[in-house]
């Protein structure tokens, strides 16, 4: 198994040192200003407010320099449509591996990237903290602290939710360019962007508005409770994502 | 496990829409290598992607070296070596990469061995495999091929476009691979010209068919080609010839049973004929003008 993850880790290298370049440049840019607000222009001529602000900017611009990483891990589906393409898919069926193992690598690089990404997004945040002197960036007001390290963990997990997701919709649809396909990978996302949209019209009657609200005030308060619920979320997805997986590679060429 | 037969197909059957492969058996005995031949879309590689089980076949029995499928599935197939028409590995990997995933792939990987043939066929290990000639990479994969003690050698198309020389060299490491009297060879291909220098059986297949499947030269020699001209043509029962070909200078027959046919005719010339001829007579048979 390790074989296969050194291969796949092999074929994204490219990718990972390109988007680990990206972070690499978000980090500095995130330190350039902290070190600005602390030594240099912004603390000569701004404000409280503007250095509060920048201090806020450089955290968030850390925190998406760990969203970035998570990036890397979309490689993958290039990875198994190569492989479908190229005729690695076939011949790693004709061998010894099992079905379950082959599929299972790529469901495994995909956990491997997110632990590598959040180690490295924490490391930024927490060194971006450092340089500004600020213990916590508040998004929301009354609902506890780290806020930056939920931004980061959440917003990772939802990218790798979809990146199960897409990793299931290449199993299924063999990779083709089909207009299914295409309608399948884009469907979650639409689905994720339509949610504010419907929100913001029933938000529009009084009624549902301040139902909105409170709803989003009680979750509020527990937001680290919503960050480990989504680790479980994502762990099932995943889960249920590589069975259908599985059962998809050993009906191939079955008529169904 | 002992067996004699490396691979025994008993009834397999696969339907498709608009192709059916019709109820196909044959046996390659341990230590032969059978040619398997056809015009496209015959139904080869169907076959072989139900023997590797890559695809589900509806109906029918299969055993690999004494194993069921897909039962003992991963058993057999860790004794197995499939090679295709096209490179399988990554064209952005090197020999030397290759050699670290395929100990993760094959229990029996022999890093040693696959250096051996590397060296042999005169394969750079650190150069990728995109700047590699259709010859190399084909090289390449009978290295990973015959690495890992494989018992069994299938091959789809695997010499397909390559040149002679190159197809020749191919054809003696098959021959010397043959020399364990443990190993076996199911070679699909076009060029029956290959698979009558180093088969031993051959199985001819056609529109999802086997139509013919026995020792090669046995067939070769039961086969002739009856030359006439078209005056005699028409003496000709249409029972005693497979198909016929009628040119400006005369009909040439295809007849399976050389031996009763010069009884029967007396006189008539019948030279002997090919594989390539066979396939193609046969594959003609069903014209309905007797002759194309």
């Amino acid at each position: 198994m390790k074989e296969l993850i050194y291969r796949n880790l092999y074929l994204i290298r490219k990718n990972a040192l390109i988007t680990f370049a990206l972070y690499i440049g978000f980090i500095t840019l995130s330190s350039v200003i902290t070190l600005s607000a602390k030594f240099g222009n912004i603390s000569k001529y701004g404000s409280e407010e503007i250095i509060s602000g920048a201090n806020d900017a450089a955290i968030m611009m850390a925190v998406l320099a760990g969203i970035v990483l998570c990036t890397t891990s979309d490689c993958i589906n290039d990875i198994i449509k190569k492989d479908y393409q190229g005729g690695w898919h076939k011949y790693i069926v004709s061998s010894g591996v099992k079905k379950e193992q082959y599929v299972a690598v790529n469901y495994i690089m995909s956990i491997l990237l997110m632990i590598v990404s959040f180690v490295f997004g924490i490391i930024g945040v927490l060194l971006a903290r450092t340089l500004s002197g600020k213990s916590d960036l508040v998004i929301i007001e009354n609902a506890g602290g780290n806020h930056d390290l939920l931004l980061l963990i959440v917003g990772s997990l939802v990218f790798y939710m979809y990146i199960s997701y897409i990793t299931l919709v290449s199993y299924l649809t063999k990779c083709t360019d089909s207009l299914e396909t295409q309608l399948l990978k884009v469907a979650p996302a639409f689905l994720i962007s339509v949610i504010p949209i419907v929100n913001m019209i029933l938000s529009e009657v009084n009624a549902y508005g301040s139902e909105i609200y409170n709803t989003i005030s009680k979750i509020s308060k527990h937001l680290w409770m919503m960050a480990g619920g989504a680790l479980v979320f994502f762990i099932l997805l995943t889960f249920v994502c590589y069975l259908i997986s599985v059962n998809t590679v050993k009906k191939e060429g079955r008529v169904l | 496990m002992d067996y004699a037969n490396a691979i025994e197909i008993r009834g397999l059957t696969k339907k498709y829409d608009g192709f059916t492969l019709d109820n196909i058996s044959f046996d390659v005995p341990k230590g032969s290598i059978m040619g398997f031949i056809g015009q496209n879309g015959a139904g080869k590689t169907t076959t072989i992607n139900s023997i590797l089980n890559v695809i589900r076949w509806d109906r029918g029995e299969i055993k690999l070296l004494g194993c069921d499928m897909p039962q003992d599935e991963t058993k057999a197939k860790e004794q197995i070596s499939a090679i295709f028409d096209v490179l399988p590995f990554n064209e952005d990997m090197s020999a030397y990469h290759l050699n670290k995933v395929m100990r993760g792939i094959w229990k029996e990987w022999n890093p040693e061995i696959f250096a051996e043939y590397l060296d042999r066929f005169n394969l750079p290990v650190k150069k990728k495999f995109a700047k590699f000639s259709k010859g190399m990479k084909m090289k390449l994969q009978i290295a990973a091929g015959l690495s890992h003690n494989a018992k069994l050698l299938i091959m789809d198309e695997a010499t397909t476009g390559l040149d002679p020389v190159v197809r020749n060299e191919i054809l003696d490491i098959f021959l010397e691979y043959l020399q364990d009297e443990s190993n076996s060879i199911l070679m699909s291909s076009h060029i029956t010209s290959d698979l009558e220098k180093i088969a031993d059986r051959v199985t001819f297949i056609d529109n999802g068919r086997v139509l013919l499947t026995g020792i090669k030269d046995e067939i070769i020699d039961n086969h002739g080609m009856v030359k006439c001209s078209k005056k005699d043509f028409k003496d000709f029962l249409r029972e005693d010839y497979i198909s016929a070909r009628v040119t400006d200078f005369g009909v040439e027959m295809l007849v399976d049973d050389r031996s009763n046919i010069a009884k029967k005719y007396s006189g008539a010339v019948i030279d002997k004929v090919s594989l390539e001829e066979i396939m193609l007579f046969y594959v003609n048979r069903n014209n309905t003008s007797n002759s194309f």
